[in-house]
């Protein structure tokens, strides 16, 4: 039996209103898991290459994973996958909250959107009905206004809706997608390709219910963790602060990107600590479906200059350092204000944040001025500059349309060695983590399939002590030896490699890895028999991986497809550079040579070619993908 | 006297104390410390004595004296 999944994809044609129902193949699911492995295999099979992202022709998929929905901790998530406006190649965001899970109990695995509506449009799924409605009055309002006049208008409270704001429609290179106002398929710019489409939102309720292998066990499992899930120190801290205590573990290397990555030492760090935001902002704990976790923060602003609708979500540590240590800015009141204007207005805080300070860095350095920017006086620091830059993008107003396409296309504009403060791989603008700190890092920024991207395995503090409990688990997966965070070893690409699998796989089956081992509360073995409870497949990690490395062939396979090649697996020049201020003031230059020989052996260890970097025919065929090569 | 500081999620082994005073006779090393405040080696992701990064060798041995400043970070966990 198939557990947990449906098999089956719902597809909508917003040209011509189509409303078709496809049924998956038994052993799809098995195979590809579901997310971004599933969207994939329609990008690589459907879609012609070179495609405007803009373009009718270019899909945009909602892709749940097979355990997604299902009544175990931290296994809500779904992944939107179109091509990139922001990027150029692959676009794909993954995101927690309910609307996947909603989309799974109305029947579908996952929901293809095609073509593009002549006028403002929502899409409204109820079970078996589907309707392509008028969005004509939601158009040009906020996320949160729009939300609730459609949960007015379908009559359905318990809808669950993915929309974008004012920077999707007016295609802001870096929208993005919410669903209930505080969970975010955030980077790649999604959003403005839903913009593109005139598709303001899909909301869907679902009145099924998943079946499960073995649900008593699930519910054994379930049970279990949610009573000693704070027991493991990831799981505590993330009750207890979320992610913002990131800040702190960062700025013990002196690692916390400051004024646009000027240094990594911010004068103002004890402002933006996560015993501050406790007492300062936060005033509520949320989580997503089926997860004691909770670590989503609901925050008030007691500053009236800066309040705030709490009913969007509190920033979180990429949020804290975009906003915070890298606008030079230390009142997380103003952090809190910029992040309800980005969630209000569907914009990715990093790309946002970045582009900000990518744009005063310039404006500090004299390569534009206020005539360039209408007047718009940028400083770093400076609160009001700050949160009125976010509301001329969000408009594509006045300087506000060149920063709406990101810092790549605006330092192309600008000129005058503008490109040297970028910090970009792919055309996408680096979260806040120093890969000179912890170098895996630095392999995930380099060879990510949607740019720059610190997602896409562990950090490497997890793996250098035998004893910790991350490493125990790390080992079930193949890991033999632990590695220092700085070391450029093939060990630490060795570990980088199994861990980039296993993470892939986490986010195409709909797990978040929040929830699991290495570093996660539930231990690796309980993990797996979580996967063969819902699924009744009977798997193992062998499997599991393989997976995670298919769907890692795919993206390349596309990627290369779209026109990257190897050039593209660097980092930005600042991290070949010694850091600026701090512990290691003077040292941690990344070695240009020694780090293309680490992605060279990453290559190696997935069946990539050592020197193209594209997947073997070995590898292809091995992998059970050569109809999609 | 050695002043030991934490951080972030490290404060929960210590019911939420951020600063600590450890008398310098019965603490010598990094390692010391960690065992007296009962925080697993695994959750710490750097120690700085003096502001200098100690934890390279992740044995965690370095020596420690009076009048040391001791600050010990979680692990970074990324998200």
């Amino acid at each position: 039996m198939n557990g947990g999944y449906l098999n089956k994809i719902l597809r909508i044609n917003l040209t011509d209103g189509a409303v078709d129902v496809e049924t998956l193949e038994d052993g799809f699911i098995r195979k590809y898991l579901g997310g971004r492995s599933l969207a994939l295999y329609f990008m690589l099979k459907e879609t012609r290459p070179g495609l405007d992202p803009f373009s009718e022709e270019n899909p945009i998929i909602f892709a749940t994973g097979a355990l997604t929905g299902n009544a175990g901790p931290a296994i809500p998530r779904y992944t939107v996958v179109t091509k990139s406006p922001l990027t150029g190649g692959l676009g794909a965001s993954e995101t927690g909250g309910f609307w996947g899970p909603e989309l799974k109990f109305a029947g579908y695995d996952a929901l293809i959107v095609e073509g593009r509506a002549k006028k403002p449009v929502y899409i409204w799924i109820r079970d078996d009905v589907v309707e392509i409605r008028d969005a004509g009055k939601l158009w040009g309002l906020g996320t949160y206004e729009a939300q609730k006049l459609i949960k007015e208008e379908v009559g359905e409270n318990r809808a669950r809706v993915a929309i974008i704001g004012q920077a999707g429609e007016n295609l802001v290179r870096f929208a993005n997608i919410g669903n209930e106002l505080g969970h975010f398929n955030g980077r790649n710019g999604l959003g403005a390709v839903m913009g593109s489409k005139n598709l303001k939102a899909v909301a869907v309720r679902g009145t099924g219910k998943l079946t499960v292998h073995d649900e008593e066990k699930l519910k054994g499992i379930a049970r279990q963790f949610a009573k000693t899930f704070k027991e493991n120190s990831l799981g505590h801290t993330l009750f207890e602060y979320g992610t913002t205590a990131t800040v702190e573990a960062l700025a013990g290397f002196g690692a916390l990107p400051t004024r646009n990555w000027d240094t990594g030492v911010f004068e103002g760090v004890e402002s933006l600590f996560a015993d501050v935001y406790n007492e300062k902002l936060l005033i509520g704990r949320k989580g997503c479906y089926a997860c004691p976790i909770r670590c989503k923060r609901v925050v008030g602003v007691k500053d009236e200059r800066y309040s705030v609708n709490s009913e969007y979500g509190g920033p979180e540590y990429e949020t804290i350092g975009a906003f915070g240590s890298n606008m030079g800015i230390d009142d997380l009141n103003v952090v809190a204000k910029g992040n309800e204007l980005a969630n209000k207005y569907g914009l990715d805080t990093i790309s946002l944040g970045m582009t900000i300070s990518f744009a005063t860095k310039c404006f500090e350095e004299g390569l534009i001025t206020e005539k360039d920017t209408g007047g718009l006086k940028l400083k770093f620091g400076d609160a009001d500059a700050f949160l009125k830059a976010i509301e001329l993008i969000a408009r594509r107003a006045g300087f506000g349309d060149i920063m709406a396409d990101g810092t790549a296309r605006m330092a192309e504009r600008i000129g005058k060695g503008s490109e040297k403060y970028t910090l970009i791989v792919k055309g996408q603008e680096a979260p806040m983590h120093d890969p000179r700190t912890k170098v895996s890092v630095g392999l995930a920024y380099a060879t990510s399939d949607i740019g720059i991207d610190h997602m896409v395995a562990p950090h490497d503090g997890f793996l250098t002590d035998p004893d910790s409990w991350s490493f125990k688990n790390a080992k079930r997966l193949g890991i033999k030896e632990p590695s220092g965070l700085f070391d450029m070893t093939k060990a630490k690409v060795k570990n980088f490699a199994i861990l980039n699998r296993y993470y892939r796989m986490i986010d195409v089956i709909g797990c978040c890895c929040f929830g699991f081992a290495p570093r996660g509360p539930m231990e690796i073995d309980t993990f797996l028999d979580m996967i063969n409870a819902i699924t009744g497949w009977d798997t193992d990690f062998e499997e599991l991986l393989k997976c995670g490395e298919r769907s890692l062939a795919m993206s390349r396979m596309y990627n290369f497809r779209e026109g990257f090649t190897t050039e593209d697996d660097v980092l930005p020049e600042k991290f070949y550079e010694e850091m600026a201020d701090g512990p290691y003031k003077g040292k941690l230059a990344i070695d240009r040579d020694g780090f293309a020989e680490l992605v060279r052996l990453f290559y190696e260890d997935l069946n990539w070619d050592g020197e193209t970097g594209f997947p073997t025919k070995e590898a292809v065929d091995s992998l059970g993908l050569s109809d999609l090569a | 006297m050695i002043n030991v500081r934490l951080f972030g999620g490290l404060k929960r082994y210590t019911d939420g104390v951020r600063r600590i005073e450890l008398a310098s006779e019965d603490v010598k090393s990094v390692i010391d410390i960690l065992h007296s405040i009962k925080v697993p080696k695994g959750e710490v992701g750097q120690v700085l004595v003096n502001g200098s990064p100690a934890e390279s060798s992740r044995t965690f041995n370095d020596e420690v004296s009076d009048g040391d400043v001791v600050d010990f970070y979680p692990v970074s966990a990324g998200g």
